[in-house]
């Protein structure tokens, strides 16, 4: 069932799956929030969490302040991350026409991975900010290289093995960086490849809300014109839409969406997968709707993962790139068997 | 003539293996550490307890790896395939971490798990392979499913790792894919393991390559199609474990060297076998050359050389398959 919200002269058609789901998956979103800055491993009071986010930092008694000053950030880059993660892989998916794509799968993160750790390893730590347009350039990069030899397997498999087999030379780079390295450097940046939240602090937040306000909105502009893409590059093209400049628009705009996640991070995987997969399940197709559902709920699997991680093997810590490609890569199976039955079905 | 040359080829770089390294050694010296043996000279003893011993692990692991990707090859009539790329390496090393983690196992011991973690890894190969069914390359299918189950199984055992960092350090190596200075130990434990495949393996050749002919014509031909199937199938798996138990999850030893020896010997007859199990010992055997010298005096695990060169080689194998060759 559709609605249309029309404002002068334009209109937008909504499904009232859409108006139903979206405000639920925020609060549930903000319960989850609210949820993971009272866990821990030290002990904290219910209005702590409320006095923490709150109040001023300087007003605040000692258990308040350590969830402002560590659990706050952590929560606020989760849920930022996973949303991120989602709408990159969403559009991955849209412009390689293949339910299966994602930042991590077609090697994106690996080469955002490998020119932050070159980058790190030849001139020292740098700015998180600067550390986010490494990323950026390497994610392009990979990219690039992937769609460029893929471009002809798009359908079925190809373009993902294509993917997995960048993804083998780059996994063998960064296993080079960390064996020249020292091991001090060597267990930071081991961590890290691996995916984690647990270098998070205040600064990453901020660095990862500004490229988010900066992002979103050419997101919500853009979506709708990968509807049309979505019938084929042809197809698209008969309607008028310049094909090809929108599909390098949108493969720039993931690696925009992965870089700062992965800059802070580190490569984490399957959430794009994951999160747009549910989407489509809740809302079907229209672009604009299934990323708008996708990134709350990536943002609550990230979270969650993360949470999980910290408490349930306490006093031992597993990443949160850890926790969800466990349950990630079951999901990719899940993901191609309903792929099979949907183009059965058709 | 052919399998001389590869021979020839295979000394040439066990030689070269022995005198490279971070510090190297003159051949005379070789010949001495293993003629005239003395243990207060320096040079002998990292001849003798350093390097032959790496290359006995490299030259077992890299042969044993090369016939079961043959084997694999053929009787999926899939030039995408091989131990890696089916998830069995990785399922077969989750499965060992987990026996690490839950039992305490060590040695010969892991062979059993690993070999479960091999089965099983195949087994959901082919069941995400069927899910697959329909749409595509339906090659490209088994290896996609296969890249699916790896996946899996490296996020298991990365889960595992993550619940005991300091119990996993001595592993670390080993999860990448590695030839350290005692895996000959375990060598001796999984030599017999390796050496009884090989010799199904030679023996199941010809029952191969009837099947490899088409399941049909093999079946008129008189052959147990089932049986053979189901027999080299095992016994890849075998000799892939016995592999894997010694040095990790080495890739792509088993993808490159089914072409290479198809592309020398053509498809029939024991030939491309022992070219596959000559040339893989050499491919190892160079790899891990590569690992001491490349970063020296920093020495890079065999795992990440072959990552290097076999992510290149499976990515034009890719390629070419899409472009409607037959590989």
């Amino acid at each position: 069932m559709t609605l249309t919200l029309r404002m002068g002269r334009i209109s937008l058609p909504i499904s009232l799956r859409f108006v139903i789901a979206a405000p639920l998956l925020l609060l549930a979103l903000i319960a989850s929030a609210y949820l993971a800055l009272g866990v821990g491993s030290s002990v904290t009071a219910p209005a702590d969490v409320l006095a923490a986010i709150l109040s001023p930092r300087e007003a605040l008694s000692p258990g308040a302040r350590a969830i402002a000053d560590f659990r706050l950030p952590r929560v606020q880059v989760a849920i930022m991350a996973g949303a991120m993660m989602a709408a990159s892989g969403y559009l991955l998916q849209v412009v390689s026409r293949n339910g299966l794509a994602d930042p991590g799968i077609l090697g994106l993160s690996d080469g955002a991975t490998v020119a932050v750790m070159l980058v790190t390893f030849l001139y020292g730590p740098i700015a998180v900010g600067q550390l986010g347009l490494v990323s950026l350039v390497g994610a392009v990069a990979t990219a690039g290289l992937v769609l460029g030899l893929g471009r002809r397997l798009l359908t079925g498999g190809g373009i993902i093995l294509v993917g997995l087999s960048i993804n083998i030379v780059l996994g063998a780079v960064v296993e080079m960086i960390l064996v020249s390295g020292t091991s001090a450097q060597f267990a930071q940046i081991m961590t890290w490849s691996r995916g984690t939240l647990g270098t998070a602090d205040g600064p990453d937040a901020a660095m990862m809300a500004r490229w988010f306000c900066l992002l979103m909105p050419v997101l919500l502009l853009g979506s709708r014109m990968l509807h049309p893409l979505l019938l084929g590059e042809e197809a698209a093209m008969a309607l008028g839409l310049p094909a090809r400049a929108v599909l390098v628009a949108g493969v720039l705009l993931a690696a925009a969406f992965a870089a700062p996640v992965i800059a802070v991070c580190g490569p984490i995987g399957f959430i794009g997968l994951m999160s747009a997969w549910i989407a489509r399940g809740i809302v079907g197709e229209r672009p604009t709707e299934v990323v708008l559902i996708a990134m709350p709920v990536g943002a609550g699997i990230l979270l969650w993962a993360d949470t999980l991680g910290r408490v349930l093997f306490s006093p031992i810590t597993v990443s949160a790139g850890i926790m969800v490609s466990v349950v990630g890569a079951l999901s990719f199976i899940l993901v191609a068997r309903t792929g099979r039955r949907s183009r059965a079905s058709s | 003539m052919r399998a001389l040359a590869a021979v020839l080829v295979l000394l040439a770089a066990c030689l070269l293996h022995l005198r490279l390294g971070a510090a190297e050694i003159p051949a005379r010296a070789i010949l001495q550490a293993i003629t005239a043996f003395d243990p207060t000279n320096y040079a002998h003893v990292v001849v003798v307890f350093q390097r032959i011993t790496r290359l006995a692990v490299a030259v077992f692991s890299g042969a044993v790896l090369g016939v079961a990707g043959l084997l694999l090859q053929k009787i999926m009539q899939n030039g995408l395939v091989s131990p890696s790329t089916l998830g069995i390496n990785a399922g077969a090393t989750s499965f060992v971490v987990l026996a690490v983690y839950f039992f305490g196992l060590g040695g010969a011991a892991l062979f059993l798990p690993a070999l479960a973690g091999g089965l099983g890894a195949m087994a959901l190969t082919f069941m995400t392979a069927r899910l697959l069914a329909g749409q595509g390359d339906p090659r490209m299918n088994l290896v996609l499913g296969g890249a699916m189950v790896g996946t899996l199984f490296s996020s298991v055992t990365a889960f595992v790792v993550a619940l005991d960092p300091d119990g996993f350090t001595n592993l670390l190596g080993w999860l990448i894919g590695d030839i350290g200075n005692f895996d000959y130990k375990s060598l001796s434990a999984m030599a017999p393991f390796g050496i009884a495949g090989l010799i199904g393996a030679v023996l199941l050749s010809r029952m191969v390559d009837l099947l490899a002919m088409g399941q049909e014509q093999a079946a008129v031909l008189g052959v147990d199609t089932r049986l053979v199937h189901g027999g080299a199938l095992l016994i890849a798996i075998v000799l892939t474990v016995s592999a894997v138990t010694v040095v990790g999850p080495i890739g792509f030893v088993g993808l490159v060297m089914p072409h290479v020896a198809r592309l020398v010997a053509g498809e029939v007859g024991l030939l491309p076998l022992w070219l596959c199990l000559i040339g893989g010992a050499t491919v190892l055997t160079l790899a891990d050359v590569l690992a001491r010298v490349l970063m020296a005096p920093q020495v890079l695990n065999v795992g990440t050389v072959m990552g290097l060169a076999g992510g290149a080689v499976f990515l034009a194998l890719v390629l070419t398959r899409a472009r409607g060759a037959q590989i």
